[in-house]
């Protein structure tokens, strides 16, 4: 086994962090990030000790030609460069959730990838959750009967002071869009950060988009980026969906990094099937413990999970890298679930139903 | 240990306890296509909107009225046995939708798959509800819902903290390896369903003028509507306004 040299760009993303425990992966050697302007004291960089942190990208690469590989954890706003020059260098990437809202630059992105020969893998790590599995085959299996209606359900707490990027249109969705005539929001809040939903109904039904409406409801912060957000419509096996993809766990006005993850979680992914013989309540991203003995005696949710096992996405990148596979999820598999989001947008925008 | 079997035998007994004369009254139990239960109090027939007096929604509804925020929207999955329709079910949760959010439906967009249909409905203070709906349960099933209510000062929600599943009082672990569930919720009525039990207390607050009939016949009218506009909105995949 040979370890896959390997740079974390930017480090801003809301995902980065994640990435720090490539660490203690035996697959890895991770030599180096890079930290975008003013995060330095943001994204916990005291993870990783001993690892040579660099203020751009440019002199990470100057200090470390032999990296094979890189990880774009910056805005969204940012992919695109990042990738043009890990394309120019060689380099494989593992990206960020959403590459791009920007079909133009997505499509560039698969261009010069595919140029470059290299591997190009989207992060969906959804996918790779037991429970998400369990209801594809509950599904498969008939257990509710024939599939009626699938819904699903994001929640999380972005975003958060520390991430200022996120409620940045420009940076979250690319450009400033306003969201509809006479609003003051524009597009880049919740929806934008939420593709996960979109591409687990695609995953576990085995089906497509066909129609989409969406809805915005008041904000519940100060931001110009929506953060409450319903979408529904069907799919094209004929059942129906909803996800609602939302900003709804308000921390925002929380100023303490420790103690930020209260009460009910800082993230929540439900899912509910319904068939024509009953119905599946799920929840996928449920194990949470809770305690009240924080300095405030706040009472506070954390994820657990299992421990030892590494980010199962990099084992597939790895194999990608050395072996030649191909990623179950890279650019051209992740550009239809890039698209509905859009088309969702376009549906706040129009008032209507979009059929895809 | 006494045990009512009926919504009257219930009624009756509150109102002995309360040493109020029992009215003439008739209760008129949804039946067929009907959309809700009815009270016959004073020659008027009242449409019962019992769930105003579930106990988790009286809780949400007043920490709406005492919140300082402003509501966002209400997030509901609500999934009954076959023995309920979908329109008998619109009808309750786009009302419980009303009633929290403090507002009536202007515009509903459905889409509909057998017993399954899912609506985003947006109100007149352009507040929205999410209603997540289904009929396909099993019969016997114990219903399951969730309301999610989002404001600007946090959240009030139904399902408490790491369930999504409705719970139960009593859990007894003895004739199978799924256990036998109880919830009573009043000892007065003790042996009356806890929907039946909101019936009564429902049906109390009129006869004691505590809640008025005029609302309830106001909603009703209102909500026959929304209720039309989302099927006919789930049988053209377009939006409809629900009329005034």
């Amino acid at each position: 086994m040979k370890p896959i040299k390997i740079a974390l760009l930017s480090c801003n993303h809301g995902h980065g962090k994640s990435y720090y425990d490539l660490i203690n992966n035996p697959f890895y050697e991770l030599k180096a990030v890079s930290v975008e302007p003013g995060y330095k004291d943001k994204i916990f960089l005291e993870k990783l000790p001993g690892i040579p942190k660099y203020d751009s990208d440019e002199e990470l690469y100057a200090n470390h030609p032999d990296i094979e590989a890189v990880v774009v954890a910056s805005a969204n706003r940012k992919h695109i460069s990042q990738m043009r020059v890990a394309c120019e260098k060689g380099l494989h990437i593992m990206s960020m959730k959403v590459p791009s809202f920007d079909m133009d630059e997505y499509d560039e992105m698969i261009d010069i990838t595919e140029k470059a020969g290299v591997v190009c893998q989207v992060e969906l790590e959804m996918r790779e959750s037991a429970e998400v599995l369990r209801v594809k085959e509950l599904i498969e299996q008939g257990a509710v009967g024939k599939p009626l209606s699938i819904t699903a359900l994001n929640y999380s707490h972005n975003p958060v002071w520390w991430r200022p990027w996120q409620c940045l249109p420009e940076d979250s969705y690319g450009k400033r869009v306003r969201i509809r005539t006479g609003e003051e929001r524009f597009r880049g809040g919740a929806l934008s950060d939420h593709p996960h939903i979109f591409d687990v109904v695609r995953f576990v039904t085995g089906s497509d988009y066909e129609s989409v409406f969406a809805e915005i409801a008041p904000n519940i912060r100060d931001i110009e980026t929506e953060d409450l957000l319903h979408v529904i419509g069907k799919l094209k096996n004929g059942m129906t969906y909803s996800l609602d993809p939302s900003y709804a766990n308000d921390e925002h006005r929380v100023v303490r990094m420790y103690n930020w993850q209260k009460y009910p979680r800082c993230v929540e992914v439900t899912m509910n099937v319904v068939g024509t013989e009953g119905v599946i309540v799920a929840d996928v991203y449920g194990r949470a413990f809770y305690h009240n003995g924080g300095e405030t005696g706040e009472y506070s949710a954390l994820r657990c999970g299992p421990r030892g096992l590494w980010n199962k996405r990099m084992d597939e990148f790895y194999h990608c890298v050395r072996d030649g596979k191909k990623p179950t999820v890279g650019l051209r598999e992740h550009r239809r679930t890039i698209e509905v989001m859009n088309a969702a947008y376009d549906s706040v925008l129009t008032g209507s139903v979009i059929k895809l | 240990m006494e045990k009512i079997n009926t919504v009257e035998e219930g009624l009756n007994k509150l109102l002995g306890m309360l040493e109020i004369p029992v009215p003439e009254y008739e209760f008129i139990p949804r039946s067929g296509n009907e959309l809700c239960d009815y009270l016959v109090l004073d020659g008027v027939r009242i449409p019962l909107l019992w769930w105003h007096y579930h106990e988790k929604f009286c809780g949400m509804k007043d920490f709406t009225e005492a919140n300082p925020g402003k509501n966002c929207c209400i997030n509901v999955y609500s999934f009954t046995s076959k023995d309920e329709s979908i329109s008998q079910l619109l009808y309750r949760e786009i009302d419980i939708a009303e009633w929290l959010l403090g507002s009536r439906a202007k515009k509903i967009t459905a889409f509909s798959a057998g017993g399954a249909l899912n609506a985003i409905v947006v109100m007149n203070n352009a507040t929205v509800a999410n209603l997540e709906l289904a009929v396909t349960m099993p019969e016997g099933a114990l219903p399951q819902c969730q309301h999610r209510l989002l404001t600007t000062n946090g959240m009030a929600n139904d399902r408490v903290v790491d369930t999504v599943t409705v719970q139960s009082a009593i859990n007894v672990f003895a004739r199978s390896p799924k256990p036998d569930v109880y919830t009573d919720l009043e000892s007065w009525l003790y042996g009356l369903t806890p929907d039946d039990t909101n019936k009564v207390e429902c049906a109390l607050a009129l006869v004691r003028k505590m809640e008025n009939k005029d609302d309830f016949i106001s909603a009703d009218k209102h909500l026959r509507k929304a209720v039309k506009a989302a099927l006919k909105s789930a049988d053209k995949e377009a939006t409809c306004t629900v009329e005034a």
